[in-house]
C-alpha cells in the first residue's frame, strides 16, 4: 500500500506490543480508540477501527514476540500497520476462514484463538493486506475509508 | 442540571474528588472544585470521598411536601437495607407514615411487576447485542455521554419506581377526589442522581415521580417517627422475596431466570464493561445490569450503612420474605394494559464533543496536546488543578488553562 494511493497522513501514531503479555493486551486498540473519538471521528468508523484494530494486536500477544504499529489518519482513510517478529502464518487463506485457529491450548484457556480475529478484521475493514513469512513474522495492513 | 453541588465555604480544593472523578470533570480553580457540566454524569463519587462534606446532593428538602395537597412515600429498596435487623420494611414504611407523609407505597411490589414484565421483554429479545438496564440513571447519563451508540440498547421500560407513582397517583385521585397534580409522588432517595430523570425524564414525557429526598436527610426523624407508630396490624409491606432483591446487584436476576446475565457493579467496572460491549467483546450476553454504585442502590452515597452490611440485610430480608405470597400476576396485566410500562420517549444521546467540531482542526489539537504532554512532568501532582498531566495538556489546548499552571513549568520559567 503506497502513499500515493492513500494521501499524505495527517496524524501519525506509533505503539509497541510485547508478545505474550496477555495483562496489557488490548491497551493499544484503546489508545487508538481514544485518538478517534477526540478528533470526531463517525462512531460507526471509530468501532470498526476499534475492533480490527484489538483482533490485529490479540495476534500480535498470541503468535509474536513483538510487534510495532503504526496508525495513520489521512484525509480518506485511518491506516493500521501491524509488523511482527513471530511464528507467521503458513497458509493466510486458510487462517482467514472463520473458526480456523492455530492457538495453543495455554492460549485457547485464556478466552483467546477461537479462530475469529482474522475474519473478524476482514468483516470490518475496507482493505487488508496480510504479508507474511513462516519463523519470521507477519505484517497486516489494514485500511478504513472514512 | 447537575444533581450535586459544591460548599464553597468547605471546599478546601483539596482535589480527593477531582482524581476521583470517572470523567474527568472537576477542575480546582481559585482553590474551589468546579464541575465541567456536560461532563458530569451524576455518580457522585466526589460527594463519596471528599474529606470535608463540601458537596451537596441537590435532592428535595422535607418542605417540598407543601408544595402537593396530597403526600405519597416512595422508598427506594435500599432503604430497607440502613437499619438494625430487628427492623423490617413494614415497621418502616409505618414510620414514613408517621413523619409527614399522607400514605406510603412499597417500591419492592412495583419491582415485582417490573420483573415479570422485563422477562417477559427477554423471552422475545432476539437482538444479537445485550439489553443494558436503564434502572440506574448514572448508566444512563454515561451511556448518553460517552457510550452514545449504545442508547438503543437501554431497556425501554418505565421503572419501578415510575410504575409505582403512576400507580398510587391515579389510585389516590379517583379515591379521594384531588386532582392527578395535586398528588406528591416523593422517591426517598439513596443517591442524588435519582433526581435527573425527575427533572429530565427518560421514559414518559412528564416524570411519574414528582421529587426526590434523600435517605440522608430524613434518617434521624424517621428514626425518631418509627419509635411512635402503633402496633396495628396495617399491613403496608407487600413484596416478597425477589421484589426485595432489587436493591442488590445482580439480586433479581436470579429471580428471572433470564439466561446469560452479566452483573456489574462500581463506576469503573461498569466503564469496563461498556468498554468491552463497544468493542463488541460481550457476544453471546443477553442482559447486562450496570449499577454505578458498590453492591447497588445499597452502596449509593445518600446512605448511612455500610454497603456491605447493607447487601447482608437484604440478603436476609430476601430470605425471610422469599416464599411469601405469589405473585398478583392480574395486577401485572391491569398495569400493563394501562401501559404503565411503556416509554414515550428514549434517552438521547449526548457524545462528548471531540477537541474540535473540524476533524482538520481537531488532528491539530491532538497533535499539539500529546507535544505538550511529552514537556509535562507526568506525575498528575494535581496542583494545576488538573487530575493529570495529560488532562492539562488537553486543558491549554482547549484554551482552558496556561503552561504556567504547572508548578514546574513555573519554576523552569522562573529560573530561564
Amino acid at each position: 500500500m503506497q502513499n500515493h494511493e492513500t494521501g499524505e497522513f495527517l496524524l501519525e501514531k506509533r505503539f509497541s506490543i510485547e508478545g505474550g503479555d496477555f495483562i496489557h493486551a488490548g491497551e493499544v486498540s484503546s489508545a487508538i480508540k481514544k485518538i478517534l473519538k477526540d478528533i470526531g471521528i463517525r462512531s460507526e468508523i471509530v468501532r470498526r477501527a476499534s475492533i480490527a484494530a484489538y483482533e490485529a494486536e490479540i495476534n500480535v500477544v498470541c503468535y509474536a514476540r513483538k510487534g510495532e504499529v503504526t496508525f495513520r489518519v489521512t484525509q480518506q482513510c485511518l491506516q493500521l500497520l501491524f509488523k511482527d517478529e513471530g511464528q507467521g502464518i503458513v497458509d493466510i487463506e486458510l487462517a482467514m476462514q472463520e473458526g480456523y485457529s492455530t492457538a495453543t491450548e495455554a492460549i485457547r484457556e485464556m478466552g483467546f484463538g477461537a479462530g475469529m480475529g482474522l475474519s473478524n478484521i476482514k468483516k470490518n475493514v475496507d482493505r487488508l493486506k496480510i504479508d507474511s513469512e513462516v519463523g519470521i513474522g507477519t505484517c497486516v495492513e489494514m485500511i478504513i475509508n472514512t | 442540571m447537575l444533581s450535586v453541588a459544591v460548599d464553597e465555604k468547605k471546599c478546601t480544593g483539596c482535589m480527593k474528588c477531582m482524581r476521583k472523578c470517572p470523567t474527568e470533570a472537576i477542575r480546582i480553580r481559585e482553590g474551589k472544585a468546579r464541575v465541567m457540566e456536560d461532563r458530569c454524569i451524576d455518580c457522585a463519587e466526589c460527594m463519596r470521598f471528599c474529606p470535608n462534606r463540601a458537596w451537596i446532593a441537590r435532592t428535595h428538602p422535607l418542605s417540598v411536601l407543601s408544595r402537593f395537597k396530597y403526600n405519597i412515600a416512595l422508598p427506594s429498596p435500599a432503604l430497607y437495607s440502613q437499619f438494625s435487623r430487628d427492623i423490617l420494611p413494614n415497621t418502616i414504611l409505618k414510620g414514613l407514615k408517621e413523619l409527614q407523609f399522607d400514605d406510603v407505597y412499597d417500591v419492592t411490589f412495583a419491582c415485582e411487576f417490573y420483573g415479570v414484565v422485563l422477562k417477559e421483554f427477554f423471552d422475545h429479545y432476539r437482538e444479537r447485542r445485550p439489553a443494558i438496564s436503564s434502572l440506574c440513571p448514572v448508566v444512563v447519563k454515561l451511556i448518553q455521554v460517552k457510550f452514545p451508540d449504545l442508547t438503543d440498547l437501554l431497556v425501554p421500560l418505565e421503572t419501578p419506581r415510575g410504575i409505582a407513582a403512576l400507580d398510587i397517583k391515579l389510585r389516590k385521585s379517583r379515591e379521594l377526589g384531588i386532582k392527578y397534580e395535586d398528588i406528591g409522588a416523593i422517591y426517598i432517595a439513596p443517591c442524588p442522581a435519582k433526581i435527573i430523570p425527575i427533572v429530565q425524564p427518560q421514559c414518559k414525557e412528564v416524570s411519574p415521580l414528582d421529587a426526590a429526598v434523600s435517605i440522608a436527610d430524613i434518617y434521624g426523624l424517621l428514626l425518631s417517627a418509627m419509635r411512635k407508630i402503633n402496633n396495628n396490624r396495617e399491613e403496608l409491606h407487600l413484596s416478597g422475596g425477589s421484589g426485595i432483591s432489587w436493591a442488590i446487584t445482580g439480586g433479581a436476576i436470579r429471580y428471572l431466570g433470564i439466561e446469560n446475565c452479566l452483573a456489574v457493579d462500581g463506576i469503573y467496572n461498569v466503564m469496563e464493561a461498556l468498554e468491552h460491549l463497544e468493542d463488541e467483546k460481550l457476544n453471546g450476553i443477553k442482559y447486562l445490569e450496570l449499577r454505578a454504585c458498590p453492591g447497588g442502590c445499597v452502596g449509593g452515597a445518600l446512605n448511612i450503612d455500610n454497603h456491605f452490611l447493607a447487601r447482608n440485610k437484604i440478603l436476609m430480608l430476601i430470605k425471610m420474605f422469599e416464599n411469601r405470597k405469589p405473585l398478583d400476576r392480574e395486577k401485572v396485566e391491569e398495569l400493563y394494559k394501562k401501559q404503565f410500562f411503556t416509554c414515550d420517549i428514549k434517552p438521547k444521546p449526548l457524545p462528548m464533543e471531540p477537541l474540535d467540531r473540524d476533524t482538520m482542526r481537531a488532528i491539530q489539537k491532538v497533535k499539539e496536546r500529546d507535544k505538550l504532554f511529552e514537556t509535562l512532568p507526568r506525575i498528575d501532582c494535581g496542583a494545576c488543578g488538573a487530575p493529570t498531566c495529560r488532562s492539562l495538556a488537553e486543558d491549554i489546548v482547549q484554551g482552558r488553562a496556561l503552561i504556567t499552571d504547572c508548578v514546574f513549568k513555573l519554576l523552569e520559567k522562573g529560573k530561564s
